[in-house]
């Protein structure tokens, strides 16, 4: 054996991410409710799956504006990839596989037109920084949360001409009652995407939530999860378990393209296509996560909101919580203040009252 | 050597310089984020900022014992309210400081009663996340009452801390 290359066993406290390959040939993989165990097999799936990423060369948003989301979209493109997962769930179903002759179905190609960079895209990363500037207050230019986003596809999805709503469940909370009534939509029923932001800790991920993940990308409604490692979002949408460390799977949209409507010329809508998919594995520890993510599912139906809600509520460590009603939540506290025996000024109580 | 192909060497020398390395780019972006959010901040939040520049972490202002002393002191005064600390994490730009962060909490209250009260003591929009960490590291549970939650991760002084966060921002 040659010295300059030691085994993998030497290393592998210190490897925290694989590209490339599986962290073990031996073990399953989970993606999005299915499990796999050729690689073949994951491959394929995940190559069917929609990778966006930055683009340069586009024109200018909102006139005066970037012409590139270099160093600054990570976020957004997380955000179109997850919406995106929820397009070809709706329309083509999750059993869809990706081909070259996949442009010839109208279904695909419809989904496809809705991300160009151009400001009418309905979904297009300029319709996405014009969004969040005006509703969410953050400039173009400027870096996205989990939260940023999921609210700005909640805006951007509401007049449900997409076929499906987004709804946020705030404050780690997800209330059954306001998630059924978007459903039912005042008696035209749509399916939505239930966008649940959490934060698993304040620097990093405490372990204890490690196994949720997984039971949510085990999850057949799930549609994956906008996050990332410090500064740079990723779009998971899997795992694998090895001996001794969980592994995320996600596409990254680090790497920069060129626009499909740049200004010179147009791309083919072939390479467009293409540009789109790619099979190269991505993978992560789990604990070397960011702990701000937002993590989505997709419903079809008020019957299978419920199973979730039936599913999850028994999950170990769940790291938000299921409310029957939103009116659980309200209460009117009246507040007085005490002071401590103590000289510190600094030390007075607000007393909270139910009444 | 030949001079040609010393010049070559140094050409390339010179082309490699302007090839950040990752990690000059990351530190860029890290650098231009945080200004972003920083400005962003300052402009949302200078009227409720108010005059705290430097905040002293309560367990920081005095000893354990003199902590749990008056742990102990207000549990006596009010035996059916549970004593805790509210606090911003202190990497945290986006969401202001409280004016108060010591609450006496019925007990029978849940904690996503609870949030929604520090929620309103915040002058922040609908849609801005406000996440809980208690203890420093667990996520609280909403369903559970804060008595629960008291008794589960209280302080060894006797109060019980919870850090507010919203959520990263990414580029």
């Amino acid at each position: 054996m040659s010295r300059f290359f030691p085994s993998s066993g030497d290393q592998s406290g210190d490897i925290n991410e694989i590209r490339g390959e599986l962290p073990d040939k031996n073990k399953c993989v989970t993606l999005l409710g299915k499990e796999y165990e050729e690689l073949e097999d994951i491959q394929g799936d995940f190559q069917s799956r929609l990778w966006f990423t930055y683009r340069r060369n586009f024109a200018s948003i909102g006139g005066s504006g970037p012409t590139s989301d270099q160093g600054w979209g990570c976020m957004l493109r997380a955000g179109q990839m997850l919406v995106a997962e929820c397009l070809l769930r709706q329309r083509l179903g999750r059993n869809y596989v990706w081909s070259e002759s996949s442009i010839e179905d109208e279904r695909y190609t419809e989904i496809l037109e809705l991300f160009r960079d151009t400001h009418s895209a309905e979904l297009s990363l300029q319709q996405i920084a014009l969004t969040g500037a005006t509703a969410e207050k953050r400039a173009v230019g400027e870096w996205f949360g989990p939260n940023t986003m999921a609210q700005v596809l909640k805006r951007i999805t509401k007049s449900r001409s997409l076929g499906f709503g987004v709804t946020v469940a705030m404050d780690s909370v997800v209330s059954v009652e306001d998630v059924s009534a978007e459903i039912i939509n005042g008696g035209k029923p749509t399916p939505l995407v239930l966008m649940i932001p959490l934060r698993l800790g304040l620097n990093s991920v405490n372990e204890i939530y490690v196994n949720p993940l997984k039971i949510f990308l085990a999850s057949k409604y799930c549609v994956g999860i906008m996050g990332g490692k410090p500064n740079q979002a990723h779009y998971f949408v899997g795992y694998q378990e090895t001996v001794e460390d969980t592994w995320l799977l996600y596409l990254d949209p680090h790497t920069t393209q060129q626009s499909p409507v740049s200004v010179n010329n147009n791309m083919p809508f072939e390479q467009f296509d293409k540009s789109l998919h790619t099979d190269k594995l991505c993978w992560i520890k789990a604990l070397k996560l960011d702990p701000s993510l937002a993590v989505g599912f997709f419903f079809n139906t008020v019957e299978e909101f419920i199973l979730w809600t039936k599913e999850v509520r028994d999950v170990p460590d769940l790291p938000f919580g299921v409310v029957d009603k939103v009116s659980q939540r309200k209460v009117a506290v009246s507040s007085v203040t005490v002071t401590a025996d103590s000289d510190d000024s600094t030390s007075d109580y607000e007393v909270l009252d139910i009444y | 050597m030949d001079i040609r192909r010393l010049a070559l060497s140094r050409k390339s020398l010179l082309l490699s310089k302007n090839w950040l390395t990752r990690k000059q780019i990351l530190n860029q972006r890290r650098k231009r984020g945080s200004i972003f959010s920083v400005d962003m901040a300052r402009n949302r939040t200078s009227t409720q900022i108010s005059s705290v520049a430097t905040y002293v972490p309560f367990k920081d202002r005095r000893p354990a014992d003199v902590r749990a002393e008056e742990a102990s002191n207000i549990r006596q005064r009010f035996p059916s309210k549970v004593p805790v600390i509210v606090e911003r994490y202190k990497k945290e730009k986006e969401l202001p400081r409280l004016d108060r962060v010591k609450f006496l909490v019925p007990q029978e209250l849940s904690v996503s009663q609870f949030v929604v009260v520090v929620r309103s003591r915040m002058m922040i929009r609908p849609s801005q996340s406000l996440h809980f960490i208690v203890g420093g590291k667990q996520v609280p549970s909403m369903q559970m009452s804060v008595a629960e939650l008291y008794h589960r991760f209280q302080d060894e002084d006797n109060f019980l801390y919870m850090t507010y966060a919203s959520t990263e921002m990414f580029g």
